[in-house]
């Protein structure tokens, strides 16, 4: 995927959402290998309705993750300089999580964009909110 | 929703620190639990190409440094909150430098914050974590974790 150009995004412009990333148990089971999460709330089923759950709900880092990635795809990851969210309900099984962001505001002095960004379950729940802030400088060398 | 209590006994505490060190097999199993396909987070040698030093870590997986690899839930055995009671509220990450595999990362984490809400039945602690290259000291992350107790009040469930 072809960065955009950054320094042409205006306030309130959208940008293109995600593709969707879909809630399998596969998926959790690699994520909790991947992240070294081994919370059972995201496993095993029994232990997610003993805390009151249909069933196993989805990690919120997985969400973020995906917000991330996303990221990354505007931007190089050199050029993200904070990256925060709310989580605002739990992601389920099935779910299939569509990223979107917004640009809040442009700062051509510093060369910082800010996006307020979002991770929605395309059955229609709002799972997180959150803002990064981008810097056209990166942070440095990759070496 | 107003605060109603800021203050815990344990407030301030820092937790067991310790050295994290970023491994390739697990930034590609990271990179591959999340759906990444890109060839920088998997190939050394296409991270080089892209001038990088090794296989960058993704920008989340600094939550995962900030988990001690040795007893991954110490934060809420030291807090005294059962695990089956808690969500993530809210997650954010400064960064300051790239890390990549290969890198050895200090971790300092302490609890900095608490309040109470919904007349105690919702309690959050934030954890922040400094995240530095353990060779130079160079700060490479800051991380702030807000975590939320949900807590019965009329016995159990």
């Amino acid at each position: 995927m072809s960065e955009p150009d950054l320094s042409a995004l205006r306030p309130a412009e959208p940008l293109a959402p995600s593709a969707p990333f879909r809630l399998t148990p596969t998926a959790l089971a690699l994520f909790a290998g991947g992240s070294g999460d081994h919370n059972e709330l995201h496993l095993d089923g029994e232990v997610a309705r003993a805390a009151g759950f249909d069933s196993v709900i989805g990690q919120g880092m997985l969400t973020m993750a995906t917000l991330a990635r996303y990221l990354t795809s505007i931007a190089p990851q050199e050029q993200v300089r904070s990256l925060s969210v709310r989580f605002l309900e739990p992601s389920l099984l099935g779910d299939e999580l569509i990223c979107s962001a917004v640009v809040r505001q442009s700062e051509s002095e510093t060369d910082t964009l800010v996006l307020d960004l979002a991770v929605e379950a395309k059955r229609g729940a709002l799972l997180l909110r959150g803002e990064a802030r981008l810097s056209a400088g990166s942070l440095g060398s990759r070496r | 929703m107003t605060v109603e209590t800021s203050s815990h006994p344990l407030l301030g505490c820092e937790f067991d620190p310790y050295i994290f060190e970023i491994d390739k097999s697990q930034l590609r199993l990271f990179a591959k639990s999340i759906g990444e396909t890109r060839p920088i987070y998997f190939e050394e040698a296409a991270a080089k190409a892209a001038g990088f030093r090794s296989l960058p870590a993704p920008p989340t997986f600094a939550f995962t440094i900030a988990m001690n690899p040795a007893r991954q839930f110490d934060t809420l055995e030291t807090l005294s909150i059962p695990i089956d009671s808690v969500l993530h509220a809210e997650q954010a990450f400064e960064y300051h430098g790239l890390m990549c595999a290969g890198d050895r990362i200090g971790v300092a984490r302490r609890f900095t914050t608490y309040f109470e809400k919904k007349q105690g039945a919702f309690r959050f602690y934030v954890i922040e974590a400094r995240l530095s290259d353990a060779e130079t000291g160079a700060l490479r992350c800051e991380c702030r974790q807000t975590i939320l107790q949900r807590v019965l009040q009329n016995g159990p469930q």
